[in-house]
């Protein structure tokens, strides 16, 4: 009896903080099909990433790119197929961090920065306890690596929208994310602020933290990213970005009104603007 | 000026009116920061009237023996009703206040629809309903301070995570931090909290002081804890100064403590504006 109640709370225990599985992929999808009410936005979507790897995720509106990213935050479960995180179910993991679209959020929360960044850290302070000291030098270390300290004890509404994008890295830094996925980032943003975040991505690499991000322009997925995911409810193509971005592939993913340009690299760069007409809500 | 505070406090009901004034205004001041920061103040208008088939329940199970006993079959009701209302808009697409819209409808019209079968009870639901400030008894004092404690030690101690849930409860779930469970906690809190305030002070003043004193305090700062804090003073002060102008000047207690609270929200909004102002002017 006693070994067994034993055994039940080293299992929950490990259902928090599941250990890595040093073998596996960081990032591995078996025939995945998910969507809500029966009805599935993706379906028979498999590909595998290395720990590090940055991947784009593109497609069409309402190609389920949303609906990816959810499955592999563990905020959906899948209907059909799997999804592991480093040799585990995406539910086991809290270094999974997911920054939903940015008017997902109410920003007129009276919380700072610095609040902001510290409820990342929620699960490692654990119920019932206050931040300790090491809680505080995380944050404060999180939000100086997003160059945001000057603005540490400022309302959060006071952002502009790139400011916004790097205080949810500052976040999944301070959350020790070892995956951190991105829906749509770059909506409504400058160029100038594009370049800032992926920059910033860029450093990410370095930390050895994967890094995948759904976004429309296909210029940004073919210059910034290792893999390139390319969707329309089925998986269209997967791999480096010259592989997938070939007009063949393109054409079969946007339909015929869309622009494809020779590049540099016999590379393809791609308008993904054309099609406006007939959006969809993005699931 | 001191025989002018103290002159009051001969009078018994004053004190006892003073105290219940205090705590509801400090305990829905805390609660009602969550409250309006969720943007779910329809909720203290719809848990009022959702406890109504619990209270007529009540009442034919009670006949003729202590009306007290009301107050358990009123808390049970809104516990069950707030768990409701969490439910739906945990199981369905709706945003919470339409969870909270259907609940109220149904369990009002059943609660209309249990009086109408019965007859002379209206007059004690009313006053259920329409608790007086000046008329509260030691027993509901010690209701007061019994569940008020409980519901403010919760909020204290699980304060992160209902801080979280509140504001972003999709970081809450891939965190694996039990969102549902704190989700249901603080509908729980609120259900309570109205409860107590509907029968010490009345439904108008519950209203009045679930939603002003914390949306005051949110004009006037900029973090939660602030927040909090300066919500549950203007609160208690509201009670206060409301009780001595009603006694001073005769104007009935709960309507003086409401247009206190109002009267802080338009000062604090007349001076956020000019903060604001000054700060545009500054920036062009």
């Amino acid at each position: 009896m006693t070994h067994r109640k034993g055994a039940a709370i080293s299992k929950r225990r490990e259902s928090g903080h599941a250990i890595h599985d040093a073998t596996a992929a960081a990032v591995t999808v078996r025939e995945l099909s998910a969507g809500y009410a029966s009805y599935p936005a993706i379906v028979d979507v498999s590909f595998e990433l290395r720990t590090g790897e940055r991947l784009a995720v593109v497609g069409p509106n309402g190609a389920g790119k949303s609906t990816l990213l959810k499955a592999l935050a563990g905020l959906l479960d899948p209907m059909k197929g799997k999804v592991l995180i480093h040799g585990h179910g995406p539910c086991r993991h809290i270094c999974i961090a997911y920054v939903s679209q940015r008017n997902a959020l109410d920003w007129r929360f009276p919380i700072t920065l610095t609040d902001f960044v510290m409820l990342g850290r929620t699960q490692r302070i654990g119920p019932l306890r206050k931040p300790r000291s090491q809680d505080h030098d995380i944050v404060r270390a999180s939000l100086e690596a997003v160059e945001l300290t000057a603005y540490a004890q400022r309302q959060i509404e006071t952002l502009s929208g790139g400011q916004q994008q790097r205080l949810f890295i500052a976040r999944a830094l301070a959350q020790e994310a070892e995956l951190i996925l991105f829906d749509e980032p770059l909506v409504g943003l400058d160029v100038h602020a594009h370049r800032e975040l992926l920059e910033l991505i860029a450093n990410l690499y370095r930390r050895a933290v994967t890094v995948i991000m759904s976004l429309h322009d296909l210029s940004i997925a073919a210059s910034h990213f290792d893999k390139i995911i390319l969707l329309r409810q089925e998986m269209m193509g997967f791999g480096t970005p010259k592989t997938v971005l070939t007009e063949d592939v393109l054409r079969r993913a946007y339909g015929s009104c869309l622009q494809v340009i020779s590049g540099e690299d016999g590379a393809f760069i791609v308008q993904d603007t054309a099609c406006s007409g007939g959006e969809h809500a993005d699931v | 000026m001191f025989e002018w505070l103290v002159a009051p406090l001969r009078f018994a009901f004053m004190v006892r009116g003073l105290i219940a004034a205090i705590a509801v205004g400090v305990l829905c001041s805390a609660v009602g920061t969550f409250v309006v920061l969720r943007g779910m103040t329809f909720i203290g208008d719809a848990l009022a009237h959702s406890i109504l088939p619990g209270l007529a329940v009540g009442f034919i199970s009670i006949g003729k023996g202590d009306r007290r006993g009301l107050f358990w079959w009123a808390i049970g009701t809104a516990i069950l009703v707030a768990l409701g209302m969490g439910w739906i808009s945990e199981r369905t697409r709706f945003r919470e206040d339409a969870a909270i819209g259907i609940v109220f409808a149904g369990m009002f019209a059943l609660g209309i629809a249990l009086i109408s079968t019965v007859r002379g009870f209206s007059v004690d639901l009313v006053h259920f309903l329409f608790g007086n400030v000046l008329g509260v008894s030691n027993h509901d004092l010690i209701l007061l301070g019994a569940f008020g404690g409980a519901v403010l030690l919760l909020l204290f101690l699980f304060y992160k995570e209902l801080v979280l849930v509140s504001f972003d409860i999709t970081l809450a779930r891939t965190l694996r931090i039990r969102a549902s469970f704190y989700r249901y906690l603080l509908f729980v809190l609120i259900a309570v909290t109205v409860v107590l305030s509907l029968q010490t002070v009345g439904i108008g003043l519950m209203l009045a002081m679930l939603v002003t004193p914390a949306s005051t305090a949110h004009l006037l700062t900029k973090r939660l804890p602030g927040m909090l804090m300066v919500g549950t003073l203007l609160g208690g002060v509201a009670g206060v100064v409301g009780l001595y102008l009603s006694f001073y000047w005769g104007v009935a207690s709960g309507a003086a403590i409401v247009l206190v609270s109002i009267a802080m929200f338009l000062l604090a909004l007349t001076v956020s504006n000019r903060h604001e102002l000054v700060r545009r002017f500054r920036r062009s």
